[in-house]
């Protein structure tokens, strides 16, 4: 047995974790079914006892045709951002098909490329947990087979050299020269190198130079809240379920309900669009933001504003799960706000925006409670916004093209609403703002117009305005065009609109009594004003779409889905996310612990501790448990290290090999405690000296506790050289005589 | 001992595609290939540490292979011991180093390049590993330095560490076997059954009785003829007498005076009697034959008729140590009487009848053909035994 008698079978895993990941970053699950199959075949008709290969030419011939099958396919689809996928389906299949081809340590190396490329190229693609696991045991098992190929490489050397002498007589055949335990030191070299390398690359990751805050630039593309609308990325978003936090709705009498409509919950308000970085931003310059604190009760109600809190509120409470954000995720209109922490917040009255922009972000196990009236009277918004909502505010949208193609729609569905209103009085005006919202609702809302999260079609042109390209050419994207189309074309003909980005809450736990919130609840929608004081919003988002996201899509697997959106929060917060910020973070809470020799290690627990405590909702007892929980993990590491530190003794005492199994090493065990007990009377035995030569000795010294040893010194010659197996009241009675030895031996020194 | 670290093109590929994928998690905000190139730096740096920690006082040692023979499998043993005390070896490269100087008994002379494969050695364990050698010529073959080579565990830094570690073996020449038939032609009188020699000793055939004498051993006493008052006797055996056989090499005539057809390696005909005395004397000891040899035109001295595998090493390992670019000398050789032994005299270019008595047997190295026991194909052609009428004299008859 040798290190290299499980080979292929690694090779086979690597191609197999290749693929997976590759799979799992493209979401081509067909794919992964396809080629796993394949591979796993491969161990059977190639690699299997029979050990039928592929000729060269079939190989090569089928090579060539999956080399022509990605030209084609990037001919069909000339999308740059789509070469490394092909690339990386490209060198999954050739991995795959190289498995079944005769291949040395070379080609070996070739699938290794292959499934090497293939990983890289889909890390391009995807960010999610999952995949990042499966590239860092897929990284770390390259380590593995790149060292069993340098064996295997040795070994194939080794026999060409052999093969290439002629001679009169037969030439040997390679014979490993190999030491007492290959495969044990061998797993202990490949655990030693993936830590350090593991150790290093973290070391690169957390110096390598970084934007200092690339505000979730590299968070790559998936579902989920970003408080700004960035319309230049075009690549293919992926649906995450992720559960970001919990919300409570409760009725003015405190009952926690079901919303009829789904609760649209306003995370960002975005009114400017820069048509220079495509983007839509908060306008600049807001003079009327004020600050509300919270004492940390979370049921003190801290007024936003309002000169009067009504009883008929509803209330919602917010507990974030796994969402680290500044942001305050409220329904329409929030009027008072509670924290379970001493915060901070910053209101905006113009649009009612809340955020903590001074303590710090709201994440996990942060509480926070609203008080909420959904139907807001003007008189409630102008008591929040005062000054800060002007009668007139035009919007400033620079785009002519979309302000054509708004009348161009108006002229056609609705060519009554182009004609000027004159002398006409502000609610007339204001109806007809809502009358021209309704007809683009309407008509995004089309056949016309399709919802996918898939971008990469929507090819990014200089000089040509993505909104306009949405409406006029393109016609599909996900909610953010979709809002963006129509708070453009609302803005171009000068009514006063803005874009709202938050969650769409629909999914609603009847045990909980409350709604869970997903990433993939992730929307943008438009408001559009209505009144001097009034704002109504609008969907233009299909509403398929959002009867898609009331779906669900529970299953049995999201009882157990917890687990994975800790690991996957973990992951996102303090891997993905991680940028220059972070960096600076770390760099001065170590030297804080530098500084505080030690003491800021303690902090550090008890802040854990704390944490935990709060999030299994223990109260006082929690520390406790946690006390007890800690102690017997500790035992439990005492426990192991004695046991593996006594294991290691018993193989030294019996000169046992790692090829002795364990289960002999159990048996022969009670013969360490007998050599203890040699120690305690007095008559400690030398390593050199065989063990019945040495009860001769004890003889002379302490006969009593030589007659009492003999028997079990011959028992131990039996287990050890005899083949004799031990069974469990066997080894029990071999104990207990050992108990009653030293008994013996501590007697007799007293 | 010296150390040296190479960059294979493993390592060069390796190293670009580690800038690429820098490059690409430069450009891109994406840590997943920030970690994945560190991982790859990292793995630059194993790379190093391993195979150098792993090799840092290695301990190498070459086991004499006491010698070889011309176109057969020499196995030459090696004994690694891993200097690092925590790092174990993995896939080591023992190889020989061929001279710096042009050296004619440079192993390199002989053979091709073969190397030791050792697959694992634990820390501080020492294990042996072969390399395989196939000797294409005869003569005097010595090892000079052996470095020790691993790329492991990744392949892109190789390291490799040379030690001086000299060593002198001998290459017996090329042998074929003769057929037994020939050697009894050749012993005259065959091998036949047992015979018994007019020396005495303790071993053989029953002679006699004889009166003790000290000094003998206890074991030759004929206790049963011993009377009470009598002193005892000892038995007395007739040492056995095997048939005898003394070859003559004819070297008298140096390499370039040889009178050989033009166009013909005179130094390759040389070599071939030298092989054809190797295959009779192999041969005819194998038959329980007594062999002598006698070099003639050398300065070689003359070994006695004797049998046994050691005296059959003994005659190549004379074979093997001739060095035909000496000077030849006209020396007188003895040549016993031909009641004494069986005389063949194998010249290289032409039978000269002066060598030897009257009853020697004078052969060429064409008549190996003729002698050889199955024709050996598909060898170089130099070490094929030559057909009849290869040279100016006799066509290779043999003469008697």
């Amino acid at each position: 047995m040798t290190p290299l008698s499980r080979y292929r079978r690694h090779l086979r895993i690597e191609v197999l974790l290749a693929v997976t990941a590759y799979a799992v970053a493209l979401q081509t699950f067909e794919l992964m079914f396809v080629l796993g199959a394949a591979a796993l075949a491969s161990g059977y008709v190639s690699d299997g006892p029979r050990g039928r290969y592929l000729p060269i030419w079939v190989t090569t011939v089928l090579a060539a045709m999956l080399f022509g099958w990605s030209v084609f396919s990037f001919l069909a689809n000339p999308d740059p951002a789509s070469v490394m996928a092909l690339v990386g389906r490209l060198g999954c299949s050739l991995a795959v098909l190289r498995l079944f081809g005769r291949r040395s340590a070379r080609e070996d190396r070739q699938v290794i490329l292959l499934a090497v490329v293939a990983v890289v190229g889909a890390c391009l693609y995807s960010f999610q947990f999952l995949f990042g696991l499966l590239v860092v045991v897929f990284s770390l098992h390259t380590v593995q087979v790149i060292m069993l190929n340098r064996l295997q490489s040795g070994l194939d050397d080794a026999r060409a050299d052999r093969r290439g002498l002629t001679a009169d007589l037969p030439v040997p055949p390679v014979e490993a020269a190999s030491g007492r335990s290959p495969i044990g030191e061998f797993r202990g070299l490949v655990v030693g190198c993936t830590f350090v390398a593991c150790v290093l690359a973290t070391g690169v990751f957390l110096i390598f130079p970084r934007q200092i805050d690339a505000d979730g630039a590299s968070l790559g593309s998936r579902t989920g809240f970003t408080p700004e609308v960035d319309l230049t990325r075009n690549d293919q978003l992926e649906q995450s379920n992720r559960e970001v936090f919990t919300v409570e709705w409760a009725d003015p009498q405190g009952v926690p309900i079901q919303w009829p409509q789904p609760l649209r919950l306003r995370g960002a308000v975005l009114d400017r669009w820069n048509a220079a970085d495509r983007r839509w931003m908060a306008r600049a310059g807001r003079r009327y933001l004020r600050t509300v604190t919270t004492s940390g009760d979370p049921d003190e109600f801290v007024s936003l504003g309002a000169a009067e809190i009504g009883r008929g509120l509803y209330t919602q409470t917010v507990t974030m799960r796994s969402l680290a954000t500044s942001r305050v995720f409220a329904r329409w209109a929030p009027l008072a706000i509670a924290c379970d922490q001493p915060r901070t917040f910053t209101i905006d009255p113009a649009d009612l925006e809340l955020e903590d922009t001074i303590t710090g972000e709201l994440d996990r196990f942060t509480t926070y409670r609203l008080l909420v009236d959904p139907n807001p009277s003007p008189e409630a918004i102008e008591s929040i916004a005062g000054d800060a909502i002007p009668p007139v505010r035009p919007p400033i949208f620079n785009v002519p093209e979309v302000r054509e193609e708004a009348e161009r729609i108006l002229s056609e569905r609705a060519p009554e609403l182009l004609e000027p209103l004159i002398d006409a009085d502000e609610a007339v005006r204001w109806r007809r703002n809502r009358q021209i919202a309704e007809t683009f609702t309407r008509y995004l809302r089309g056949d016309d117009f399709r919802y996918t999260l898939d971008l990469r079609r929507f090819v990014q042109r200089r000089g040509v305005d993505p909104i306009h390209a949405f409406l006029t050419e393109y016609r599909f994207g996900h909610c953010e065009y979709f809002a963006s189309g129509l708070a453009g074309l609302c803005q171009s003909l000068g009514i006063e609109c803005r874009v709202v980005t938050g969650f769409v809450a629909v999914e609603y736990d009847d045990a909980l009594g409350r709604y869970i919130v997903r990433e993939s609840n992730a929307h943008a929608w438009v408001e559009v004003r209505t009144g001097r004081w009034s704002w109504r919003e609008f969907d233009p988002t299909s509403s398929e779409v959002l009867d898609e996201l009331q779906a669900g899509r529970r299953s049995w697997a999201d009882d157990w889905r917890w687990l994975y959106d800790r690991a996957d929060f973990l992951w996102t917060s303090r891997f993905v996310t991680f940028d220059g910020k972070s960096q600076a973070t770390l760099a001065d809470r170590f030297g804080a612990l530098v500084g505080s020799g030690g003491w800021g290690v303690l902090e550090d627990a008890r802040s854990i501790a704390r944490k935990v405590n709060k999030y299994f909702q223990l109260g006082p007892a929690g520390y406790i448990w946690l006390g007890i929980v800690a102690l017997a993990v500790s035992l439990g590491v005492v426990a192991i290290v004695a046991e593996l530190r006594r294991r290691r003794r018993i193989r030294q005492v019996l000169h046992a090999g790692r090829d002795v199994p364990l289960g002999r090493l159990r048996e022969a065990a009670f013969y360490l405690d007998l050599l203890d007990v040699f120690e305690v009377a007095g008559c400690a035995k030398p390593g050199s000296t065989p063990p019945l030569k040495h009860l001769d000795e004890v003889l002379r010294v302490r006969p009593d506790v030589a007659e009492a040893a003999r028997p079990l010194v011959e028992l131990f010659y039996e287990v050890r050289f005899g083949d004799r197996r031990l069974d469990a009241s066997a080894r029990r009675s071999a104990a207990e005589s050992v108990v009653q030895l030293r008994a013996i031996a501590e007697g007799g020194l007293s | 001992m010296r150390y040296r670290y190479h960059l294979n093109l493993a390592g060069v590929l390796y190293l670009a595609v580690t800038l690429l994928v820098g490059f690409a998690a430069t450009i891109r905000p994406n840590n997943l290939l920030v970690w994945i190139f560190g991982l790859l730096l990292g793995l630059i740096v194993i790379s190093g540490l391993i195979s150098g920690g792993a090799l840092f006082r290695i301990s190498m040692r070459r086991l004499d292979p006491m010698n070889g023979r011309v176109d057969r499998p020499m196995i030459v043993r090696y004994a690694i011991q891993g200097g690092s005390r925590f790092i174990p070896l993995f896939d080591v490269r023992i190889r020989e180093v061929p001279s710096r100087d042009a050296d004619s008994s440079d192993w390199s002379t002989f053979a091709a390049g073969a190397f030791a494969w050792v697959m694992h050695a634990g820390p501080g364990e020492t294990v042996h590993a072969e390399a395989v050698f196939v000797p294409r010529r005869r003569g005097r073959m010595k090892f000079h330095r052996l470095e020790a080579r691993s790329s492991f565990p990744f392949g892109l830094i190789g390291k490799s560490v040379t030690i001086e570690r000299e060593l002198e073996t001998l290459i017996f020449p090329r042998t074929c076997r003769i057929r037994a038939s020939a050697i009894e032609k050749l012993l005259g009188g065959g091998i036949g059954g047992g015979r018994s020699g007019p020396g005495t000793g303790s071993i053989g055939e029953y002679a006699g009785l004889r009166e003790y004498r000290p000094g003998d051993s206890i074991r030759s006493v004929a206790w049963k003829r011993i009377r009470p008052d009598q002193l005892p006797v000892v038995i007395q055996r007739a040492m056995p007498s095997p048939p005898r056989l003394i070859l003559v090499l004819d070297l008298r005539r140096p390499t370039e005076r040889l009178r050989l057809v033009e166009g013909s390696n005179h130094r390759e005909q040389e070599e071939e009697a030298i092989s054809f005395v190797a295959s009779i004397a192999e041969t005819a000891i194998g038959l329980g034959v007594e062999v002598g040899l006698r070099i003639a035109g050398t300065s070689m001295p003359d070994l006695p008729m004797r049998g046994g595998r050691r005296h059959l090493g003994r005659l190549q390992a004379q074979l093997a140590a001739i060095d035909l670019d000496s000077e030849r000398l006209d020396r007188e050789i003895v040549i016993p009487p031909p009641n004494v032994a069986s005389v063949v005299v194998v010249h290289v270019d032409r039978v000269d009848p002066s060598l030897g008595h009257h009853g020697a047997w004078h052969l060429l190295p064409a008549n190996l053909a003729e002698f050889a026991a199955r024709p050996t194909e598909g060898r170089a052609p130099s070490m094929q035994p030559r057909e009849a009428g290869g040279t100016e004299s006799d066509n290779g008859e043999a003469a008697a």
